[in-house]
Order: structure tokens, then C-alpha cells, then sequence
């Protein structure tokens, strides 16, 4: 490896493992060629990535940039798949809590004091619960369309920084 | 990204919600190291504190005594050159606090403090004064560029040249891989300074060709900052260079000992090679200014080489500053005169500045070059806190029209001092400054370019490298330079975003409450 350090630019990427194969194709296309491949020593959902570069190549400026603007975009996607819906969780959720809540209510109105009160809290809680089941997958439907907008947006950006970069990196051979 | 896992290695997950990161090294002896000395340091201000407690018990009279020394010290504040800001809050903290206040005084004072030190300078500036011959002013057209020369002459000798040649670096790579190419071209001599001296590709390629040329005969050497190369250069290392026949030092060596001259910093980038060439910019030596290593985005970084007779101001500033390290008689005659004549390229001082100049050069320079400008002010600095009269003159400026760009990064390196930037930008932006942040990006270039001139170098718009920090720069008053820096400016603010007063940054309360403390002793840093 000490050799190569004079000709030679190296990049070490600690990588999802799902990711992996997708990140060795974008890096591919900024020139960088995988050279090791290992599993992380500290996490299991990590692998540790190593690739080797021509250290003088044509457009390195430009290249640079664009490749810390797709890893930026490469992690906001991660993000973004991560965390599909957490509008409709949290409006599910705490919905649920409540119509938990009121059904509770109710019942303990129902058997301990008034009846009338009782069956107007479970009601209230039923129709929630039906209102709240007709509307969060309709919410969860359009959050998860935008969610998927998103990272489809970020993908064509993703493609077209790394078309970018394949023509700023031209050929690889050719002198500079 | 190493955790401490007790033994249950290789059981859980990262957690980090990524795709990936860049591996950046550190380096824990430095923080071990930092660790040392502050508590060491801190030891040495409880005893002084303690000292202290116990001189005021036994001391009846102490409170007069103070007073007096303090009434003594705001009589030489007010006659000082300090700014208006400054003045008066020092002496408004030498009243309500004199019974200690004073004594921050005499260890924060630059002129008191570095007042020794001065004086080795000025004993070095009268043994070279008459090394460079006086400059015919008359032959400078621009009456504007005549006014910068003569200041940059009578304050630090700085000589102007019209027949040396420049060239723009718009990013650390390029700038370093010219270097490279130059040091294989090195016969005679290498001089290289710098803050930020770390290991790793850069210093290695760099220090492969200088273990070559010390084998040739080539007389290497390397001034670095050890504060700022603290925890980046390991004794191992500095040790190798040694053993090779590299000549090393440090300026403002770090010891645990209670010393505000900490603050003093050498903050010039410095590359000079066989006296014919020579660099300066933002960039310091290490892998993040080549984008090798990932710490804050993309690093944005400028520089500029210089060939020709222009680059003997520089082998003076260096051999100077060296002859003041490492006091022994340094003879500049041998290292001087060697550069090539070009033909008429326009005007390049390449100058320096530091706490050993009587007055700011850098800071009255650059209040020079914006009062000049009629027509544009672009500015690209990572820290931007001006005192009041920059910022006033930067909003007259505004308000007569004069088109001012600022450029920030987006990503900071020191949140706070991001914070206060960004403050003072945004404040400015009410009178028409434009203010663009790089996206993803830290902006470490250090450029200010208006329609006359420009001015490139390691100066950061911010009273730190006004003030307390040795800095190197060069002024350039050259068509092809400004058009190559303008162009920079283009291609950089393609990659910025105009913030517009619906995107100020809205900090919490006690970060503005911080920044607005920060700014008003700001004078004192």
C-alpha cells in the first residue's frame, strides 16, 4: 500500500452493507476502483471499503465536488429510507393511544358508574378508531408517495452527478 | 467512528443513519497531549489565583495600589493605536474590574507582550533594510495601486515588482500539485512554513521529494507552527525529518507553561523554492486541503505562486522570522536576487504581517483596497469578524452602490465562530451586501478582490489574523490574476446559495446572546 501512496489517491468508506454494491458502481464512475473489501471491526451492519484512484487526473477539482455532492445525496437517501412515514406513525400512534384511552374510559364508566357516559366514550373512541383506520393508510398512501418522490428526485440527482463525472473523468488513460 | 466496546465487539449496529462516511483519521495522542497541557496550565492559574487571594488579605493598601496601575493603564490604552472599540472597552474593564483587571492587561497587551520580541524583529529589519533597492514609485500609472505599494513599502519594506510573473490556484489540489512539480525542480534551497503541518498523502509525497532533495545537496528548511500542528505532527515524525537533514522549527513552542504569547499564532502558508518560486495561500499541509480527507464537505481553497525577483520578499519574511527562531545570524545575500526577469506583468507585492509590525499591515491593507473599490467587493473568507471601521466601510460602500459579495462556507469548522460570521454578514445584508454560503462546502480561501486589485493569501477577515497571527499574502494588481480570481468567484457562486432574509439563520437565544458577547470582545482575541 506505501508505494502506491505517491501515485495513487486512496479512499476508505465505511459502507451499510446493503449499500454496498451501489456505492462501489457510483465510485466506479468517479475513477475510484475497489481494492479491498473487509467487514467493520466494531459493527456488524458495516463494511469497510478501500479504493485506489490515479492520483493526477483530468478535472480532480470538479470531480472532488461532485462526489462529496452525490455522497450528501447518498445519505439523505439513506435518511429518507430510514424514516418512511413518521407523519402517519405519529398521528397513528398517538391516535391509537387515544382511542385506547377512551374505550378504557368508557368501559370503567360502563361497569362502575354511569352507563350512558360509558357507551358515549366507547363510542367516540370507536369511531375514531374507524375514521383513524379509513384515513392514516390514505395519509400513510400520500406521505410515502412523497417520500418516494423524494428519493427518486435524489436518484436521478445521484445519476446525473455520477454521468457528470464519467464525462469530466473522460479517459482514464488519456494523458493530462 | 471507534467506539470503546468492552470486549462485545462486532454485536450491534451502527445506528448512524448513513449510507456511508468517509474515513477520517485522528490521532489520540494529540488529545492526550492537549489533555496534559491544559491541566498543567489550569494548575498554574489556581496557584496564580490563590497567590493572589492571599496578597490581598495581607496587602492593606492593595486596593489603592490597583486602582492607580489601573488609572495608569487607561491613560496608555487611550493613547495607544488601538480602535475606538477596543479602547473603550478596555478601559471600561480596567474600572470596574481594577483590582485584577490590570493584570490581564499587562499578560494580554500585544505591545507589552511582544514588546521584546519587537525588538529582536527591528534589530533583524536594520541589518536587511537596504538589501532590496528603493522602488521608483513614479512608474505605476494607477494612482490607486501607487498609494497601495507606498504603504505596503513604508510599512514593511515590501517592494513591488512589475517583472515577475503569478497564477492563480482556484483549489488546494491544484495548488499543491504545482508545488510538487516545483520542489522536483528544487536545486539550491526549500523553505516551507506553515500553521498546520500534518501527517498523511500530502506529507508524505512532499516529504518523499525533500528526503530526495536533501540527498542532492538541497538546503531544506521547515518553520511550523506548534500550536496549530499540535496533535498532527507526532515527536516520531519531527525526529525522521531530522535524522534526514531537514532543518526544523517551531515557532511559539507549546509548553505547559502559563503564557498568553500562546495566543500569537504563525498563520503564513509559505512555499519558497531556489528563490525563484514561491507560494502562499489559504491551504496548510495537510490531507482535508486536498480534499483527501473529509472533514467539513468539500474544501474550497485558493492560492497563488509567484516567480521572479518578487519572491525575495518572501525569502526575507521567511529567513526573518527564521533568524528570530532560531537566533543565529542567518546571511539573506546567498538566498536573494535569483529570480528570473519577466516582461511587464502588471504589479505583484507579495507581503507579510504579524504582531512584530507596529501596525496591522494586513487589516490597513485591506481597508485600503475596499476604500479604493467603486465598482465591486467580492470577498471569500471562512471567519468573518471585521472591527466597526471594515464594517463601515463596508456598508458606505453599499450604500453608494459598490456591488459586495461575501462569500461564507456552509459547513463550519468552529460552530461558534460560524455563528458570529454569519451574524455580522447578515447584519450587513439590510444595506445591500449579497451573502452566499458554499453548498456543502467549507470555504477556506481567503480572497478579497475588488476592480483594481486583489489581495490572496492566508488573511482571514477576522481580528485574529488582523491582529494576534503571523499571515502572508499578495497583493496582485495584474489583468490575467484578477480575471483568473473573478472567474473563481463565478464558478464558486454557481455553487452557493444567495441567502435572502427569509433564510437568515435563526440561532437560539443563548447562541445569539454568545455571538453578541463574542463580538464585543472580539477587540480582546
Amino acid at each position: 500500500m506505501n508505494s502506491l501512496i505517491y501515485e495513487q489517491d486512496i479512499l476508505t468508506l465505511y459502507v451499510k452493507k446493503d449499500k454496498v454494491q451501489q456505492v462501489v458502481q457510483y465510485y466506479k464512475n468517479f475513477g475510484w476502483d475497489i481494492v479491498k473489501q473487509t467487514n467493520n471491526d466494531w459493527f456488524i451492519d458495516l463494511m469497510d471499503l478501500t479504493f485506489a484512484r490515479q492520483s493526477k487526473i483530468k478535472n480532480k477539482d470538479e470531480l472532488q465536488l461532485l462526489q462529496i455532492y452525490m455522497e450528501e445525496k447518498l445519505n439523505t437517501q439513506a435518511k429518507l429510507e430510514n424514516y418512511k412515514a413518521p407523519k402517519s406513525f405519529m398521528l397513528g400512534s398517538s391516535v391509537g393511544l387515544l382511542v385506547l384511552f377512551l374505550i378504557i374510559i368508557g368501559i370503567i364508566f360502563i361497569t362502575k358508574s354511569s352507563f350512558v357516559l360509558g357507551t358515549i366514550f366507547v363510542f367516540i373512541g370507536i369511531s375514531i378508531a374507524i375514521f383513524v383506520m379509513i384515513i392514516i393508510p390514505k395519509l400513510y398512501k400520500i406521505e410515502k408517495l412523497a417520500h418516494d418522490r423524494k428519493i427518486r428526485i435524489l436518484s436521478y440527482q445521484i445519476q446525473k452527478i455520477c454521468k457528470r463525472a464519467v464525462m469530466l473523468l473522460g479517459d482514464r488513460n488519456e494523458e493530462i | 467512528m471507534k467506539k470503546f466496546s468492552f470486549g462485545f465487539n462486532k454485536i450491534r449496529k451502527s445506528g448512524h443513519i448513513f449510507a456511508l462516511k468517509v474515513r477520517t483519521e485522528s490521532n489520540g495522542l494529540g488529545v492526550l497531549k492537549t489533555f496534559i497541557v491544559l491541566l498543567l496550565i489550569a494548575l498554574q492559574g489556581l496557584l496564580l489565583i490563590f497567590s493572589y487571594t492571599y496578597f490581598l488579605q495581607t496587602f492593606k493598601w492593595y486596593f489603592i495600589f490597583s486602582l492607580c496601575i489601573s488609572i495608569l493603564c487607561c491613560i496608555y490604552v487611550m493613547s495607544s493605536d488601538y480602535n475606538g472599540q477596543a479602547k473603550s472597552l478596555w478601559v471600561m474593564f480596567l474600572i470596574s474590574c481594577f483590582s485584577f483587571a490590570y493584570i490581564i492587561y499587562f499578560l494580554s497587551d500585544k505591545h507589552i507582550l511582544f514588546a521584546r520580541s519587537r525588538m529582536k524583529y527591528n534589530r533583524i529589519y536594520d541589518k536587511i533594510k537596504d538589501l532590496q533597492p528603493t522602488p521608483d514609485f513614479s512608474v505605476i500609472t494607477d494612482n490607486k495601486a501607487k498609494a497601495s505599494c507606498k504603504y505596503l513599502y513604508n510599512a514593511g519594506q515590501f517592494v513591488f515588482h512589475t517583472n515577475s510573473r503569478a497564477k492563480y490556484f482556484s483549489s488546494g489540489v491544484q495548488l499543491f500539485d504545482d508545488i510538487l512539480q516545483e520542489l522536483n525542480n528544487a536545486s539550491s534551497f526549500i523553505f516551507i512554513e506553515y500553521y498546520i503541518i500534518a501527517e498523511g498523502i500530502l506529507f508524505n509525497r512532499i516529504f518523499n521529494i525533500l528526503e530526495q532533495k536533501v540527498k542532492q545537496g538541497v538546503d531544506v528548511r521547515i518553520i511550523y507552527d506548534d500550536m496549530g500542528s499540535h496533535g498532527t505532527l507526532k515527536r516520531k515524525t519531527k525526529k525522521k525529518i531530522l535524522s534526514l537533514g531537514i532543518k526544523l522549527e517551531a515557532y511559539n513552542r507549546l509548553v505547559p507553561i502559563f503564557n498568553i504569547a500562546l495566543n500569537l499564532r504563525d498563520h503564513r502558508k509559505l512555499v519558497i523554492i531556489d528563490g525563484k518560486v514561491a507560494y502562499t495561500g489559504g491551504a496548510n499541509l495537510a490531507d482535508e486541503y486536498i480534499n483527501e480527507k473529509r472533514l467539513h464537505g468539500y474544501w474550497k481553497d485558493s492560492g497563488i505562486k509567484i516567480e521572479g525577483l518578487a519572491v525575495d520578499n518572501f525569502t526575507i519574511s521567511f529567513l526573518t522570522q527564521w533568524q528570530f527562531i532560531t537566533k543565529k545570524d542567518v546571511d539573506f545575500i546567498p538566498f536573494l536576487y535569483r529570480g528570473e526577469k519577466f516582461e511587464d506583468n502588471g504589479i505583484i507585492v507579495p507581503f507579510v504581517s504579524g504582531p512584530n509590525y507596529l501596525y496591522s499591515i494586513a487589516q490597513n491593507i485591506y481597508l485600503s483596497e475596499i476604500a479604493n473599490a467603486t465598482e465591486k467587493i467580492y470577498i471569500m473568507t471562512p471567519y468573518f469578524v471585521p472591527d466597526e471601521t471594515i464594517t463601515n466601510l463596508i456598508i458606505n460602500k453599499a450604500r453608494a452602490g459598490v456591488d459586495i459579495k461575501i462569500i461564507l462556507p456552509e459547513i463550519a469548522d468552529k460552530k461558534f465562530v460560524y455563528i458570529v460570521s454569519r451574524n455580522n454578514a447578515e447584519k450587513l445584508m439590510q444595506y445591500g451586501v449579497k451573502l452566499y454560503t458554499m453548498s456543502t462546502s467549507f470555504v477556506h480561501s481567503k480572497v478579497l478582490l475588488t476592480e483594481n486589485s486583489a489581495i490572496i493569501g492566508s488573511i482571514n477577515m477576522d481580528l485574529r489574523s488582523f491582529n494576534q497571527q503571523f499571515e502572508s499574502a499578495v497583493y496582485v494588481n495584474n489583468s490575467s490574476i484578477l480575471q483568473d480570481v473573478n472567474i473563481d468567484f463565478d464558478n464558486t457562486l454557481q455553487h452557493s446559495k444567495w441567502i435572502k432574509d427569509k433564510n437568515k439563520k435563526r440561532n437560539k437565544l443563548y447562541f445569539r446572546l454568545l455571538a453578541g458577547l463574542f463580538n464585543l470582545i472580539s477587540p480582546f482575541m
